[in-house]
């Protein structure tokens, strides 16, 4: 701390090293800068996100027709940035449409699971007793159970669609949301200052919201992004398995799956784009997850205080 | 063989690299420990007394941390000095009993393991000779049943218990030096007494040494044969315990004393209490450390620190204008309201 | 020093506060806990009640009984004229406001994330007390009270502040909404000795001025000896004795007192040296001893003390001990 704690500046006095104070703290290199790698990522998530939901405003071909007037399965070029795919469709377009899929699946799961394993989270592990123990040992039961078998089965009988797929994969990712939104909860509610919110006559709504959810949230923030990178993975490999969103709708995951068999020259043909960019934009969508969790979690552990 | 000199620190410095620049957690510290006598560290938090008993023993991590001056045991250089050496002198020369035992103790390992393995590693003695001696150890820091909790784990002891058997694990191999690092904070009273009882009883019997380092006068009262008053990483005072409480000089020792509730005293006596915070020990101010604090304080106390120097037998003081007896203290000043 | 010293706060007549044969246990069948184990004391209006025992004896439990963060398995806490034990939960948090608590750990009483100000105006936010700027100037006037400048420090955060500075700003949080009673419990025993001295000066100021009534809980002898006008010694859960300060120190008459006394160490190398009167460990809550439960340490025991437990009597003005035989009988 700077020498001016010594004394008891009023005020008014306090307003003429106001500017010094602050020049001391802007050079302070403890203080934690978010980094350009940080921004860097975050730009292309919401990129990718806007791509997304944009979509039809962009002048984009088609994705699910082919132009019979393209060179099948052209490279990359002019006229069509990434090239063709062997059914003549611009590989550009079902990057940009198929992002959506993985967008919706990965945010739409992770919200999901956040709102049906974080939110019983919170309030169970707060309130104790019986009903957090059935909840908790019901975490335990279900993460037992191989998640992706589940989901395999559910949507081969209930059927591909996009809000299928979201909610089943949503509903899976509860029970690991709820374990760890429990655990972080648990951490703050048996501290002094919720106990001292108590003694002020705070109700418990209030200590939830105004005492706990700050302190947890930069967990919560943080998994919920890794969260989300895991779903868009388990998205890709359901696609593996037939168990996506069905074609011609593009998905990443889908077009990984298409591709991989133009990559030996299976059809007589062979086209590594087709693989490189779908596998390439989940990449990078997913360590900028990765980057921008870790980033935060790390600006947010803050130490308790300076020693 | 009473009277020997053991240990002579001779000014020690000790700072931490830190990424706001460097830390000077001991600034030049000298002191002299013979065998059989009892030495009292005393000093708040920040004082520098842990990092001190720390750096005596060698515990410091190395990469961090500069350590310049001596410290010989016995005329041997223990100042970064390889842990090899080190290790031939921990536990049989020198021992340490830390502040929590809760922390201090392995706590998945049990007792009676802890305290055979420095017999069966110093002293090579084989596993049944040192169950042995480990029984007997026990015994001797007053646990009962001690083959009963030969085989407990720490979490199944009492905080006092779990301090004997630091003290027993300390001085398993008789060491002829121990060094105590608020063994008694956290416990209850009548725990403390019982802890320091046996301190000083084992003490006696062993003729060993012993350093005692605490932030609690009353602790030191009447357990010390020397005592040294820390402050900001500084000695500022250094005397015989009994012609310290008679007649101090340092006057951050007299407010430190004069703050401290005492049962003596009638209820509601009102605390002398030391406005202000320690300084920051990475931009320690010019001066003395306590000047800004100081009741006492003059011009020349800001701007030049004042050196240890020796005044009557034993009795050293770094103060510009210490206290003596014959002068009277000046009026308390208004306590300023106190500082963010 | 006995010149500084401080006029108490004169005490009104009728207890402020009430409490009957309180029994507070954790946990259930064999393993069940008795941390308080009926006690029963008053405290007037302004008075300062010290509460001291060692670690397990139930005192702090007893003190969240008061605050009812710790439910009472069973007694009565009356307060003023509402019986505590017996409101429902929408009455009981009002009644929140007039008895407020502050903890032993500094930093984990205050939310890391919350800047001071906001922490100060808490109380006044939860039951929308004045306008936003109203509670800004409140809580203001509040942390400068107790000794931190608002403006330079109103929006910085706990971690920024030392162990002292934070107990000023559980202190203020706790006093906004002006409660009676205030329960302190081991306020000062993380502290360092000169941030102790200037907190209980503060607490004494700031006693006068609001005229509180305090239940200070403490394991430090001196420390509530300084702070209190009576003292209540407990030992595994119930109380050996209550007295005024002074006499409580001087003529202790429960075996415990005095062992606990004898124990203390004081700063004088020419006090008599602080011996182990006791020796042992108290014994397991869960299985305390028939009768007296200081008896498997009591040097004066004898057979009564197994078979019956003695009752609290008065042996002289305002002071109760609860003991078969009494030290001086």
């Amino acid at each position: 701390m700077s020498s001016v704690s010594l004394t008891n500046p009023t005020h008014e006095a306090f307003a003429d090293i106001k500017d010094e104070i602050e020049a001391e703290e802007a050079a302070d290199p403890t203080k934690k800068k978010l980094g350009f790698l940080f921004w860097l990522c975050i730009g292309w998530i919401i990129l990718v996100a806007l791509a997304a939901t944009f979509a039809n405003l962009l002048p984009l071909p088609n994705p699910n027709l082919g132009n019979y007037n393209s060179v099948q399965n052209a490279g990359p070029g002019w006229g069509h940035l990434l090239g063709t795919d062997d059914l003549y469709r611009d590989i550009f377009s079902r990057l940009v449409y198929g992002a959506r899929v993985s967008i919706v699946v990965g945010f739409g799961g992770a919200i999901i699971g956040l709102v049906v394993g974080g939110i019983p989270a919170m309030i169970s592990a707060y309130r104790r007793g019986r009903i957090d123990t059935a909840l908790n040992t019901g975490s335990y039961i279900v993460l037992a159970f191989p998640a992706i078998v589940a989901v395999i089965a559910i949507v081969s009988f209930w059927g591909k669609s996009l809000f299928k797929i979201t909610l089943i994969i949503g509903l899976f990712a509860a029970p690991l949301i709820f374990r760890v939104v429990r655990a972080s909860t648990l951490s703050y509610a048996t501290r002094d200052f919720v106990l001292a919110a108590k003694a002020l006559g705070a109700s418990d709504t209030r200590i939830l919201s105004r005492e706990i959810l700050p302190n947890i949230m930069p967990t919560i923030v943080s998994f919920g992004l890794i969260a989300v990178a895991t779903i868009v993975v388990l998205e890709g490999s359901l696609a593996f398995l037939g168990l996506s969103v069905p074609p011609p709708t593009p998905s990443w995951g889908n077009m990984l799956n298409e591709g991989s068999t133009l990559l030996t020259g299976a059809k007589g043909q062979t086209n590594p784009w087709l693989v490189i960019f779908p596998a390439g934009a989940m990449f990078l969508l997913l360590i900028s997850l990765n980057v921008v969790a870790d980033k935060l979690r790390a600006y947010f552990d803050v130490s308790e205080i300076k020693l | 063989m009473s009277g020997r000199r053991l240990l002579e620190v001779d000014d020690l410095h000790v700072s931490f690299a830190t990424s706001r620049g460097p830390l000077q957690a001991v600034q030049g510290v000298s002191l002299t420990l013979d065998q059989g006598k009892t030495l009292g560290i005393v000093g708040e938090s920040g004082s520098g007394k842990t990092v001190l008993s720390r750096a005596i023993m060698g515990l410091l991590p190395r990469a961090s941390t500069t350590q310049t001056g001596s410290v010989r045991y016995e005329g041997t250089e223990l100042l970064n000095a390889p842990n090899d050496e080190l290790r031939k002198l921990w536990s049989t020369h020198i021992a340490m009993v830390f502040q929590d035992p809760m922390t201090s103790l392995n706590p998945v390992q049990r007792i009676g393991n802890q305290i055979t393995e420095p017999l069966k590693i110093h002293l090579k003695l084989s596993k049944s000779e040192a169950k042995e001696t480990a029984l007997s150890l026990l015994m001797q820091v007053g646990i009962p049943s001690p083959v009963e909790r030969y085989e407990a784990y720490p979490a199944q002891l009492s905080g006092g218990m779990r301090q004997r058997v630091m003290i027993a694990i300390a001085l398993a191999c008789a060491p002829r030096l121990l060094m105590a690092d608020e063994p008694t904070t956290g416990l209850d009273v009548t725990v403390q007494a019982q802890i320091l009882d046996l301190l000083g009883q084992l003490q006696r019997d062993r003729d060993m040494a012993m350093i005692l380092v605490t932030h609690d006068l009353g602790v030191v009262a009447t357990r010390t044969d020397e005592i040294i008053v820390m402050y900001a990483g500084n000695v500022v005072e250094r005397a015989p315990t009994n012609v310290l409480f008679k007649s101090m000089a340092m006057p951050y020792t007299e407010a430190l004393l004069k703050s401290t509730p005492r049962i003596g005293e009638p209820s509601h006596t009102r605390l002398t209490a030391i406005e202000g915070r320690p300084p920051d020990l990475l931009n320690p101010p010019s001066g003395c450390p306590f000047s800004p604090r100081c009741p006492y304080a003059q011009d020349k106390c800001h701007v030049d620190k004042p050196p240890l120097v020796e005044a009557s037998a034993g009795h050293s003081y770094a103060c510009w204008f210490p206290l003596t007896a014959n002068e009277p203290a000046p009026p308390a000043p208004e306590p300023d309201p106190v500082p963010a | 020093m006995t010149d500084t010293t401080v006029n108490p706060v004169p005490l009104a007549t009728e207890p402020l506060l009430s409490v009957e044969d309180l029994h507070v246990s954790f946990g259930r069948g064999n393993t069940a806990v008795q941390a308080v184990a009926g006690i029963t004391f008053t405290m007037r209006q302004g008075e300062t009640l010290g509460l001291v025992g060692e670690s397990g004896c139930g005192k702090s439990t007893t003190g969240r009984a008061v605050v009812q963060v710790e439910k009472a398995t069973s007694g009565k806490i009356v307060f003023g004229d509402t019986e505590l034990t017996a409101l429902s939960r929408g009455d009981l948090r009002t009644l929140r406001t007039q008895v407020q608590m502050i903890f032993q750990d500094p930093i984990s009483s205050l939310n890391p994330r919350r800047k001071v100000l906001d922490i100060v105006a808490e109380p006044l936010t939860i039951w929308k007390i004045g306008s936003k700027e109203e509670r800004v100037e409140t809580s203001r006037a509040m942390l400068d009270q107790v000794g931190i400048d608002p403006y330079v420090n109103g929006s910085r955060r706990p971690r920024e502040f030392s162990g002292g500075q934070c107990q000023r700003i559980s202190i203020a949080r706790a006093l906004v909404l002006k409660p009676k009673l205030l329960v302190c419990d081991e306020i000062v025993s993380a502290l360092d000795v000169s941030v102790q001295a200037q907190i209980l000066n503060l607490l004494q100021d700031l006693k006068q001025e609001y005229n509180l009534t305090i239940l200070f809980i403490a394991h430090d002898l001196a420390v509530v000896k300084n702070v209190s006008d009576r003292v209540a010694v407990m030992y595994l859960g119930r109380l050996c004795e209550i007295a005024p300060s002074d006499l409580l120190y001087e003529t202790p008459a429960h075996h415990y007192t005095a062992a606990l006394l004898a124990s203390a160490v004081e700063p004088d190398p020419e006090a008599p040296r602080a011996t182990a009167a006791l020796t042992g460990e108290p014994p397991s809550p869960i299985n305390p001893p028939s009768g007296c439960r200081f008896r498997t340490r009591c040097p004066r025991a004898e057979a009564r003390c197994a078979e019956e437990v003695p009752e609290m009597r008065e042996i002289g003005p305002g002071h109760q001990v609860a003991c078969h035989f009494p030290i001086g009988t």
